[in-house]
């Protein structure tokens, strides 16, 4: 990668890649294809830590068993990205590394606190999910490193994700992890409304103070978080339309999440 | 954008078949010009209509999005390579008994579709067969007639 410099880019699944350099939108001489890399689609288990290579495609992830039993609100959600075509072709790394600010799972990874391993020739590189998008097509990724795997601590929360498309992706979407012993504290994430994930720290802090009530005090919570929010306007739904969307995903998410109890 | 040239070798329909391609030559193209493969239909471009399905290892792909090269040692099979009028595959039978096509554009890929369906899934119900073929769209039959013509064969 370092011998073309920035004429050569990483080339997964090629489901956003490719569009974008038919229309243009990127042009590269030299493509490195990492699906010859056999070892970062692998999907294992160590102890309390899921490893998911940066080349599981969505369809492998929502047919895994790992997954389904350590993580399943991933492979539910996993199972329902796009259709079924594009979750063939589609991997996890190529969906994190575009940033595009309607996916979902940067949203999901960043509640479940999942740690991301870089790596260049200079070395091996952890960033959080929570951290790693910072903008609309951006992220800490410096162009010379490649995502390797996925590192998601399996912990003893309720997870969930809800969200609502339109058309072919999605216009608000929320992840809430809601732990079982109520003295660990909340995650709940927004993302698809602006230009990149975002947690609700009201809200959690609501949650945690409150554990057992989803009642007005958690509507306003969220909303207070949601008013805060840069929100995009757009051809798919309108600021305001996706502020309301945002706050129903979330409210849903966390109530879903707390219905949970005893699952995992 | 120069570019260059693989030698690729894959099981197209039962076939082996070699070619040299370019690095950036798209499956479709590929499929359509250089193996006259014209069941393989384009028409959105960008993922979203299905016309363009093929199966590779018996999974769904749009052959618009996917490079040739990728296809390298993979068993691919387009429309051409399921039945033909004497002997249809089980999937085209169905379709034409409960009328699944009017102007047949979509009909390649959905039938692609299903096969793949099928391949994972022999017992799909009526809401993993919609879920499933919620990518590919049709302009014409407005899908009940598709949706019956798969529950028809799920039962078997
Ligand atoms: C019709 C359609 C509907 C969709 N709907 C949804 C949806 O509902 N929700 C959703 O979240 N997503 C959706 N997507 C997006 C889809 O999830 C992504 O296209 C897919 O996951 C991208 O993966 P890929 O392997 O094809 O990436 P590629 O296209 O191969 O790569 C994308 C980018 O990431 C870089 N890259 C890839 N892998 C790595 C790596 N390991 N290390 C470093 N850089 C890397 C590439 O250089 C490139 O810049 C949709 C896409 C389409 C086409
Ligand atoms: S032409 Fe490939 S999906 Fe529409
Ligand atoms: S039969 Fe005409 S598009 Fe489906």
């Amino acid at each position: 990668m370092a011998r073309y410099s920035d004429d050569v880019s990483p080339y997964a699944g090629g489901t956003e890649l490719l569009l974008a350099m038919k229309m243009h939108f990127a042009d590269y001489q030299h493509l490195v294809d990492l699906k010859r890399i056999p070892e970062l689609r692998t999907i294992i288990r160590r102890d309390d830590i899921v490893s998911l290579g940066a080349l599981a495609t969505h369809a492998t992830i929502a047919d895994d068993a790992i997954i389904s039993g350590a993580v399943p609100a991933l492979g539910a959600l996993c199972s329902s990205i796009a259709n079924a075509r594009v979750r063939t072709s589609g991997t996890i790394g190529g969906n994190l590394c575009f940033a595009e600010p309607r996916a979902d799972p940067p949203v999901l990874l960043a509640a479940l606190d999942a740690q991301l391993v870089l790596k260049s020739a200079r070395g091996e590189h952890h960033i959080s999910a929570s951290q790693f998008i910072i903008g609309a097509l951006e992220t800490l990724r410096a162009p010379d490193e490649l995502l390797l795997r996925i590192e998601i601590p399996v912990t003893a929360c309720n997870i969930r994700y809800e969200r609502v498309v339109f058309g072919h992706r999605t216009i608000a979407g929320a992840a809430a992890a809601i732990p079982k012993d109520p003295a660990n504290k909340p995650r709940i994430w927004v993302g698809c409304i602006g230009t990149h994930p975002t947690s609700l720290p009201t809200t959690e802090r609501y949650i945690s103070a409150n554990p057992a009530s989803l009642d007005d005090g958690l509507t306003h919570a969220i909303a207070t978080d949601i008013g805060t929010l840069d929100i995009v306007s757009d051809e798919d739904a309108s600021a305001d339309y996706r502020r309301h969307l945002a706050e129903t995903v979330t409210r849903r998410a966390i109530t879903a999440a707390a219905d949970k109890k005893g699952t995992p | 954008m120069t570019s260059s040239t693989h030698n690729i070798s894959m099981t197209l329909n039962g076939e082996k078949t070699n070619a040299l391609v370019e690095a950036h030559t798209l499956l479709i193209d590929f499929l359509r010009d250089a193996q006259n493969l014209r069941g393989v239909k384009r028409s959105c471009d960008m993922q979203i209509c299905g016309a363009c399905t093929v199966l590779v290892g018996d999974h769904p792909v749009s052959s618009c999005t996917m490079l040739a090269v990728d296809a390298d040692g993979a068993d691919v099979v387009t429309i051409e390579g399921l039945g033909d009028r004497d002997n249809l595959d089980p999937v085209q039978e169905a379709f034409l008994e409960f009328g699944a096509l009017q102007c047949g554009f979509c009909t390649p890929g959905m039938i692609l579709a299903t096969k793949a369906l099928l391949f994972s899934n022999p017992t799909p119900s009526r809401a993993e067969i919609e879920h499933h073929l919620s990518g590919n769209i049709c302009r014409c039959t407005g899908y009940q007639k598709i949706i019956e013509a798969v529950e028809s064969l799920a039962q078997t």
